[in-house]
């Protein structure tokens, strides 16, 4: 299946969201997000954050973005909704965090799944999926990029 | 780990690169990082590995799979009526 790749940031709004993969409203499918990168381009700053990957059930408000197919040869467009700058946080789902750490400005941060039966999965129900971004909100700007796999 | 579900990169400017290996819990589809040479949870069940959390950790086995199902037929039925 097509595999994709999608960069966001994450500006001054005092939201906690840097990026937030959803499937569409209308003909959702599955995805397995496999591979999430994080870091802040802001001046460098001894701050901790707390970086979160906890499931919503809006996109919420911000600029949709494109993601890009890893093959060129994939012709289809992908069919999960993909936001960063994010003025209004998506509605999060109570206690359905997937991933947690608390890292310091300074640092970025990685993961990669060592195949497809260990990556994160988006349900195949309307406008349900992953806010990537931040336990609370704040203005410091961030950056990401994830990749992913239609199902 | 022997064979790790993933792995996680902290890329400190002054000590240089950090890896630790993670798992995908078989049971809530969350990521956890582990030290290496830790096991981490496991599933006799469905020969996964599981989290921490010790609804993830009982004498049922529920693969996230399952939930997931169960999941986007509910919705699909809550949204048809």
């Amino acid at each position: 299946m097509a595999r994709w790749g999608v960069g966001g940031s994450k500006n001054a709004s005092a939201v906690q969201s840097i990026l937030v993969l959803t499937a569409a409203s209308s003909s959702p499918r599955r995805a397995r997000l496999y591979e999430y990168n994080v870091g802040s381009g802001a001046t460098p700053a001894d701050l901790a954050f707390i970086h979160i990957i906890q499931r919503c059930s809006t996109s919420g408000t911000g600029t949709s973005q494109t993601p890009n197919a890893l093959d060129p040869a994939d012709s289809l467009a992908s069919t999960i909704v993909t936001k960063d700058a994010i003025t209004s946080d998506p509605t999060i789902t109570s206690g359905a965090v997937v991933w947690k750490i608390a890292i310091n400005q300074r640092l970025s941060y990685s993961w990669y799944a060592n195949g497809d039966n260990f990556s994160i999965v988006i349900p195949a129900t309307a406008s349900n999926g992953f806010m990537c971004g931040l336990s609370a909100t704040t203005s410091t700007t961030f950056d990401s990029s994830s990749k992913f796999e239609e199902l | 780990m022997r064979r790790p579900d993933g792995f996680a990169r902290f890329a400190d400017p002054d000590r240089g690169d950090t890896w630790l290996d993670t798992i995908t819990c078989a049971h809530c589809n969350s990521i956890h990082h582990v030290k290496k040479d830790e096991p981490g949870g496991f599933c006799r069940m469905c020969y996964r590995h599981t989290c921490p959390k010790a609804e993830c950790n009982t004498d049922t086995c529920v693969p996230f799979e399952k939930k997931l199902e169960a999941f986007e037929a509910r919705e699909r039925f809550r949204r048809a009526v």
